[in-house]
């Protein structure tokens, strides 16, 4: 073997604890920048490769009825891979007395043939008997059942029916039902029929070879070709192809990727601090071998040796942690979007970057140590004592000095080795800033949901399936007891189309027309203005239809349709809300839209504080009266609930990267103290020869990180300014669509410091075990 | 009328382990007592048990076999809590290497001692700090950092430090083999002067002119007292 690897290996062997330090340390920043870097890479390929399990359609055709027939044909046109037929209702469940949800009930052809939108069994039976459904995994927290419970279900016509359940299955292109509130259900025609619903299957669902311009291509030729065929085509559907909450998802890797900057950085950190500790212990021994002839490259050969021989196998140990932590949150970031992840393994070429960054950050980190100490003169290396002998007092405090002269020693020592303080400190302080931007972005988000609430003023919110008379369901509701004020606006799912495609809609939202003088909502125009009140055709849009529609900006064009009928529309102003992609007009707009004025599709109330779920309940029974049902009913509280649950991934990441960094941090704070008593080792033996008692001993250990803890709380603080910014940046405009506002919320730093004090409890506990139970001659005679 | 005893060595052995080799005796069943004032000197080559004694009598470690006394107090006796607070009040430490607290002034050095031990009242620690200063002659160095002073003058400093707490027992580990031929002198001349003042100063040490002005000379070899001379007193 060669002696410069014999050298750096015999070193090592002879300071086990460093040699361990170091290990962990750089172990520690591979395990980090594994999980950011490994999860990243499974989610980006598994979350499209989960979605294109369920075959998504590349294009909806609204039609009468779907047969067998129609399908053979459509599925030889040019252009179309397949062809499915299926049916969308909009139902209702009761998941307990009085307590109505939404349901999506799909009429499903053949369950034996599924060949778009299709969906996995999980378990019981794969089709179910006539007059029983399959229900969708993500909906059972909301219904509460299992196979062989039944479930009650109220449709359209407003007939009601008890359905089993006779199996679950899994559908990963849908929304994850418990964060919506609803809850979905697959039948046969036969089932539909019994329910009062017909038989018909009205959407005629395509996949298609290419991109979105190529399915807009060939779905404008299946529908030329439907109506030359005699098939009257209602409304052209090309939904977006990915998942329902691909916003979600991309901000998540955004941050994964911030948060692998971040991982990288701190492994850096930690590095660089224990290797040129480890480092300035050898200073008397590079003297030595430059007095007997060592040139620079020989020396720096040694210990480039000593820090891959730490490094291999510590990166391969952080690796393998890091891998572990990455599919636990890949697996984790799944189950939040209603995704299953195939496989957790990560591809050859990543892994070769972690292992690259892995090796590659501590030799870049002792690279400066090592040139510094290949460089020291000969004389000046022998003499090195291994640790810094300040030449100034440096009180940072003038106040410490009140503190007494164990305060003072404290303080002192710690700024001793200034950049191993500042790594520390960066390390400590970017885990305190991570959490309290955690925080901050999470009160954040809460004040952004909790501001758009306040701006609407309702407390249950109705999208009515069916328009009803508006002035007759005001009637009805405005007399019910608890009930403070009500409105019906004008409201439906309409179709649109942005381009020069007229009749070809790209997907339909919700239109909202409040009246005029409205008192429940009051939300500021971003751009643009409100429609006049007296002008038709004239719309605004939330920005998170805009990030679908990217068409519809300011003086865009439109074509609204509703049923048979349509309207040519204008976008005049752009807001920004916590909301489903919506728009919005003036109730004049939506009555010639719909044909007929005085109709209700939206309904809100304002009730007595606490009355909302008994109302909401009441309410309802009023609308099946009136020949509807909801298609959505919240309350506020359970409104509110559904938007923080549709942030629970981004605030489990967050925190997750805030614990990580919390851990980095204090074993980053842990490592540094272990060095500095390390090598203080004959210093408090001295301090013990002079009368210090062990608890002296332990207060002058703790006082010094006590000293760093405080510094971290304060730049932390400092950093968690900008990262908030930039993380409520990323989340609410790539994300949400909407400006969030900056809170810099007090709760963190409390929270910071209370941790950093059991952190720096914990992470001097061995220093200090290891300063008292060392013999005092042993710990004078040591260096 | 002779000194009373200060320190009673009973038949103490010290064994170290050492690991891959060999265990081995830095002392052997050593016996003998040393009076409450006067220089002691404890000679011996190289690896003899000189500081290992050293380390003893000062409660800086714990022997293997047989007992330390110190005033009557059997230092086998005190936790590791006891000894600090003896160790404290009664000893006054002199290293080779001066080990004052580099990040400490010399002043700082001193009363950092006195906070430890509590003995003097904390209104006289700063005048009684100065004052030994003074004695030991590097007051004018008194707000300095231990860097910033020559050899000489830090071990001058170190001395005052060991007598902060006014310890009836001072020991120095080969105090003048750090240090020019000067400033050995001159700790010399301070240890001798200190020992005659009623203290009882134990001293190791390769200088065979420093323990020639001892009152009493001890030798060792391999871990034995292999010679045990007291100075008939010149009075």
């Amino acid at each position: 073997m060669s002696p410069y690897i014999q050298k750096a290996a015999r070193d090592l062997a002879a300071q086990p604890g460093r040699a361990l330090l170091v290990c962990l340390a750089i172990a520690l920043g591979a395990a980090a920048l594994t999980v950011a870097v490994a999860a990243r890479s499974v989610l980006l390929r598994e979350i499209p490769a989960s979605f294109d399990t369920a075959d998504p359609p590349a294009a909806v055709f609204r039609l009468e009825d779907v047969d067998e027939q129609l399908l053979d044909r459509v599925r030889a046109l040019p252009g179309v891979v397949d062809a499915d037929a299926r049916r969308l209702v909009r139902a209702r469940v009761e998941v307990a007395p009085a307590d109505w949800r939404t349901l999506l009930l799909f009429g499903v052809r053949d369950f034996a043939d599924l060949r778009v939108s299709s969906f996995e069994k999980l378990a019981g039976q794969a089709s179910p008997a006539r007059g029983a459904v399959l229900v969708e995994r993500s909906g059972l927290p909301v219904l509460g059942v299992g196979i062989g419970d039944e479930i009650a279900v109220r449709v359209p016509a407003g007939a009601s029916a008890t359905l089993p359940v006779q199996g679950i299955v899994h559908d990963p292109a849908l929304a994850p039902g418990w964060q919506d509130n609803a809850a979905y259900a697959y039948a046969s025609r036969e089932t539909l029929a019994d329910l009062g619903l017909g038989s018909h299957l009205d959407e005629l669902r395509i996949t298609v070879n290419g991109n979105r311009s190529d399915t807009a291509v060939v779905a404008d030729d299946v529908a030329g070709w439907l109506s030359r065929n005699g098939y009257e085509v209602f409304r052209v559907e090309i939904p977006p192809r990915r998942h329902p909450h691909a916003d979600h998802m991309a901000t998540m890797l955004l941050l994964l990727s911030v948060f692998s900057g971040l991982a990288l950085l701190l492994s850096g950190a930690l590095a660089a601090s224990v290797t040129a500790a480890l480092l300035a212990r050898q200073a008397r021994q590079i003297g030595i071998m430059k007095a007997i002839g060592a040139r620079s490259r020989d020396i720096a050969s040694i210990y480039l040796a000593m820090i891959v021989v730490l490094a291999l196998p510590a990166t391969a140990l952080g690796m393998g942690a890091g891998l572990f932590g990455a599919r636990a949150f890949s697996g984790f970031a799944g189950r939040q979007l209603n995704l299953d992840i195939a496989s957790y393994a990560v591809g050859a070429p990543t892994l070769l970057a972690i292992v690259c960054a892995g090796l590659a950050v501590p030799l870049l980190a002792a690279a400066l140590p090592i040139a510094r100490a290949v460089r020291m003169p000969v004389q000046k290396a022998l003499q090195n004592p291994g640790i810094a002998v300040p030449r100034a007092k440096g009180d940072v405090l003038p106040l410490v000095g009140r503190l007494g002269r164990p305060a003072v020693l404290a303080v002192r020592n710690s700024f001793r080795r200034p950049a191993r303080l500042w790594l520390t400190l960066f390390a400590l302080a970017l885990g305190g800033a991570a959490l309290m931007t955690a925080g901050n972005v999470h009160v954040s988000l809460i004040a952004a949901v909790d501001r758009s609430l306040e701006r609407r003023g309702d407390n249950i919110d109705i999208r009515l399936l069916k328009p009803v008379n508006a002035a007759g369901i005001l009637a009805g509701v405005r007399t019910m007891p608890g009930v403070a004020h009500a409105e019906a606006w004008g409201g439906a799912l309409v179709a649109l189309s942005a381009g020069q495609s007229p009749g070809l809609s790209r997907g339909r939202y919700g239109l909202l027309a409040p009246p005029p003088d409205t008192a429940l909502l009051d939300v500021p125009i971003v751009e643009g203005r409100w429609p006049a009140s007296d002008a038709i055709g004239e719309l605004v849009v939330n920005r998170n239809l805009q990030a679908i529609e990217p068409a519809l900006v300011v003086g865009g064009e439109v074509r609204l349709a509703l049923g048979q009928r349509s309207l040519s529309a204008r976008v005049v102003g752009v807001i920004e809300e916590v909301a489903e992609p919506s728009l919005y007009t003036n109730p004049g707009t939506f009555a010639a839209l719909a044909g007929t004025e005085g109709l209700a599709g939206v309904i809100r109330v304002t009730t007595e504080p606490g009355g909302e779920a008994r109302l909401a309940s009441e309410i309802e029974e009023v609308i099946v009266e009136a020949g509807s049902i909801p298609a959505l009913l919240f309350t506020r509280p359970a409104l509110r609930q559904a938007m923080v649950d549709h942030f629970a991934i981004l605030l489990a990441l967050l925190s997750a990267a805030a614990l990580a960094a919390i851990v980095v941090g204090g074993l980053s704070l842990a490592v540094s103290m272990g060095l500095n008593v390390l090598e203080r080792t004959r210093e408090i033996g001295v301090i013990r020869a002079i009368g210090a008692r062990p608890a002296a001993v332990r207060k002058l250990i703790l006082m010094e990180g006590y000293a760093i803890a405080c510094a971290s709380v304060l730049l932390g603080g400092f950093l968690s300014v900008p990262l908030s910014a930039a993380v409520t940046y990323i989340v609410g405009h790539h994300g949400l669509h909407l400006t969030l506002p900056l809170v810099l919320s007090a709760t963190g730093v409390i929270v910071w410091s209370v941790l950093v004090i059991i952190l720096t409890l914990i992470a001097c506990i061995g220093s200090v075990r290891r300063a008292i139970k060392m013999p005092v001659c042993q710990a004078i005679a040591y260096g | 009328m002779s000194d009373p005893e200060l320190i009673e060595l009973r038949d103490i052995s010290k064994r170290y382990d050492r690991p891959g080799g060999p265990s081995f005796d830095a002392l052997k069943a050593v016996t003998c007592t040393i009076s409450a004032s006067g220089l002691t000197a404890v000679v011996g080559r190289s690896g003899s048990g000189k500081s290992t004694l050293l380390h003893l009598i000062a409660g800086l470690d714990r022997p293997s076999a047989g007992s330390v006394a110190v005033s009557g107090v059997s230092l086998g006796s005190l936790g590791e809590d006891g000894l600090a607070k003896w160790r404290g009040a009664e000893v006054g430490v002199v290293f080779q290497f001066f080990q004052l607290l580099p990040t400490l002034t010399v002043l700082e050095n001193l009363l950092l001692a006195m906070d430890f031990v509590g003995s003097v009242p904390a209104r006289d620690r700063r005048s009684r700090a100065l004052a030994l200063l003074d004695r030991v002659g590097v007051a004018d160095q008194a707000n300095k950092l231990p860097g910033a002073l020559s050899g000489g003058q830090q071990q001058r400093a170190a001395i005052a430090r060991a007598l902060a707490n006014d310890p009836q027992l001072l020991v120095a580990d080969e105090p003048t083999g750090n240090l020019d031929t000067d400033s050995a002198a001159t700790v010399t001349d301070l240890l001798t002067a200190l020992a005659g003042d009623g203290r009882s100063v134990v001293v190791v040490t390769h200088d065979e002119g420093f323990a020639a002005r001892a009152d009493r000379l001890i030798r060792l070899s391999d871990g034995m007292i292999v010679e045990d001379t007291a100075k008939a007193m010149s009075q």
